[in-house]
């Protein structure tokens, strides 16, 4: 009942005998035949139980259910990983019992059921009604239900009538990732001029005490050090670091080779990079950074960086895209794809790389942008494991990418699978 | 509770009552327990075979219950209880196989036992009753021959 090959199509009404006291009749004729031999009147009444049982799996016919069912989700919009609730009411509109039905709801293909079951088996009075409540995980994107199945079996449990019943209430769940921001996004230190609220390494006018220099002549008033003058006679100018919206462009690795995972049941790395290029892209926007978007397959997304409300619609709509999570293309080429980015990138802008750096490629990408003058984080979704030789090996060898990354003078975000992306970047701080 | 638990628990109670109704002789008895015991190995080990098995183990205790003066009410008895027993066993491993653990199954198994208890009593009660009136005169042959038309007239009404 919980698999979805052999249910009746949608409108269709299946009508199967189970047979399931086939054999029956032939041992309780056996049965008489004994009873006869033996002269015994007992053994004979015996063997009419079963042949009445043969006959009754003969004649039988299968209820025919008044069903209303209605499903209800306690949140259809979600996040990747968080459960959705799923409660099914089924209710017996008809006039008599139905002493044998099952229910299976049509859950989505791309979700998996993590708590309860999506099938009951009960007996409902008319009138009476039953309720099942059962969790399940969606993948990215829109995720429909399919008209769950209704089974009916008589008392007997001999024949059953299986049809699809559509379901009143939600009938999807959708799964986008999150644009929470993050308490902590290390960035390099090359910004742009634009002012912001990210403080930067450039000293000058802004409210973060920097240092204390010599006055030069031109130096405005306002920032003379009175009290360092009280203190030595000398006039000294104050420094404020300034604060300035860094330009960022996220590139994220949407290449067939970051379409790897753990395993089966968990997000592939393009979606752990697109959840993660989400949330930092919500972190710099609350900044009055001005933030691009790139992917790396063959089509080369690109979103210009930008700020305000469209901009922020814009790059709603490319990490929401399901096309991005599919892995397109397979003509990557780092040095041509590293020229694409540094000549539509404004100048002083910096570079976070979401990659599971599964591959040297990509490497050479990330080295290529720094050495033309681009700084570069990368932020790496580790998909690797260790359950066997083929797997250590490939741990060790993506390892040994970020290694030779954070030695090319790079700053490099190692991401755990299990670990918060938060306590990711903090770490990647130290 | 489980999905299956609940029949099960009920057809090995139902393997106990024909095991106590044919116990009358040795053999009988032993029989009957190893009808019981396929019977409760099978819905244990989820073994379809098994109860099939068990059945035919229990009803084999019924001829040989009958040779040793077992009286006809208790063969009538072994007979439902037998067939019971094989109905719920079955039902159990079905409702396992079709249902993962979460699944409330308990409420529709104990509906479809109390069907099939009315449905076998009521067939074992009407034959026994046809049986008594006739003051048990008739030859069992001429039984015989009756439920061989029934099987017949029943075949014929359905194709």
């Amino acid at each position: 009942m919980t698999d979805r090959e052999g249910w009746p199509a949608v409108g269709n009404v299946e009508v199967r005998r189970l047979g399931r006291w086939d054999g029956v009749a032939g041992l309780a004729l056996v049965g008489c035949a004994v009873g006869v031999f033996l002269r015994s009147p007992g053994i004979v009444l015996a063997a009419a139980v079963g042949l009445a049982l043969a006959g009754y799996q003969r004649l039988a016919t299968p209820p025919h259910p008044s069903v209303s069912i209605e499903r209800g989700v306690d949140d259809r919009t979600v996040e990747p990983g968080d459960p959705v609730t799923v409660t099914l009411t089924v209710r017996n509109g008809g006039r008599r019992r139905l002493t044998d039905l099952r229910v299976v709801d049509g859950v989505p293909a791309s979700a998996v059921v993590v708590d309860g079951a999506p099938a009951c088996r009960t007996s409902l009075a008319p009138g009476d009604s039953t309720t099942q409540t059962y969790s399940v995980e969606t993948d990215r994107g829109a995720a429909a239900f399919e008209p769950p199945l209704v089974a009916t079996r008589d008392v007997g449990g001999v024949v059953e009538r299986a049809e699809r019943v559509a379901a009143s209430g939600d009938a999807a769940v959708e799964c986008a990732p999150a644009f929470e921001p993050v308490d902590h996004l290390p960035l390099r230190a090359q910004t742009a001029l634009d002012a912001g609220r990210r403080t930067t390494d450039d000293s000058g006018s802004g409210v973060a005490f920097q240092v204390v220099r010599d006055h030069q002549p031109g130096d405005p008033r306002s920032r003379i050090a009175w009290r360092h003058w009280a203190r030595s006679g000398e006039l000294a100018t104050v420094e404020f670091q300034p604060e300035r919206a860094a330009t960022v462009v996220f590139v994220v690795d949407t290449r067939p080779e970051a379409q790897v995972a753990p395993n089966p049941a968990e997000p592939t790395a393009i979606q752990r990079s697109v959840d993660a290029a989400a949330r930092l892209f919500a972190t710099l926007d609350a900044e009055g950074s001005r933030i691009g978007i790139a992917t790396l397959d063959d089509e080369r997304r690109w979103l210009s960086p930008g700020r305000g409300r469209s901009h922020r619609a814009r790059a709603h709509d490319l990490l929401t895209d399901e096309s991005l999570l599919s892995g397109g293309g397979d003509s990557f080429d780092p040095v041509d794809s590293a020229g694409w980015l540094v000549d539509i990138t404004p100048a002083r802008s910096q570079v976070i790389v979401l990659s599971p750096l599964v591959e040297d490629a990509i490497e050479r990408f990330c080295v290529r942008l720094e050495t033309l003058g681009v700084p570069v984080t990368v932020c790496s979704p580790d998909p690797t494991t260790t359950g066997s030789t083929g797997r250590r090996l490939a741990r060790l060898e993506r390892d040994r990418r970020l290694d030779r990354l954070r030695e090319a003078g790079l700053a490099v975000v190692d991401w755990p699978r299990d670990q918060p992306l938060q306590r990711a970047l903090q770490e990647g701080k130290r | 509770m489980n999905p299956g638990r609940a029949s099960a628990a009920l057809a090995l109670l139902a393997a106990v009552a024909s095991l106590m109704a044919t116990g009358v002789t040795t053999f009988a008895t032993v029989a009957g327990l190893l009808g019981m015991a396929s019977i409760a190995a099978a819905v244990v080990f989820d073994r379809p075979l098994g109860v099939l098995c068990g059945a035919l183990a229990l009803a084999a205790a019924i001829p040989l219950a009958s040779l040793g003066g077992a009286s006809t009410p208790a063969l009538v008895v072994a007979g439902v209880a037998t067939a019971l027993a094989y109905d719920l066993a079955d039902a159990a491993i079905e409702s396992r196989r079709s249902f993962d653990p979460p699944a409330r199954t308990g409420r529709a198994e104990l509906a479809h036992a109390l069907g099939v208890t009315v449905l076998l009593g009521l067939v074992g009660g009407s034959v026994y009753l046809v049986y008594a009136a006739t003051a048990g005169s008739g030859s069992p042959l001429a039984v015989a021959l009756l439920l061989l038309g029934a099987v017949s007239l029943t075949a014929a009404t359905r194709v």
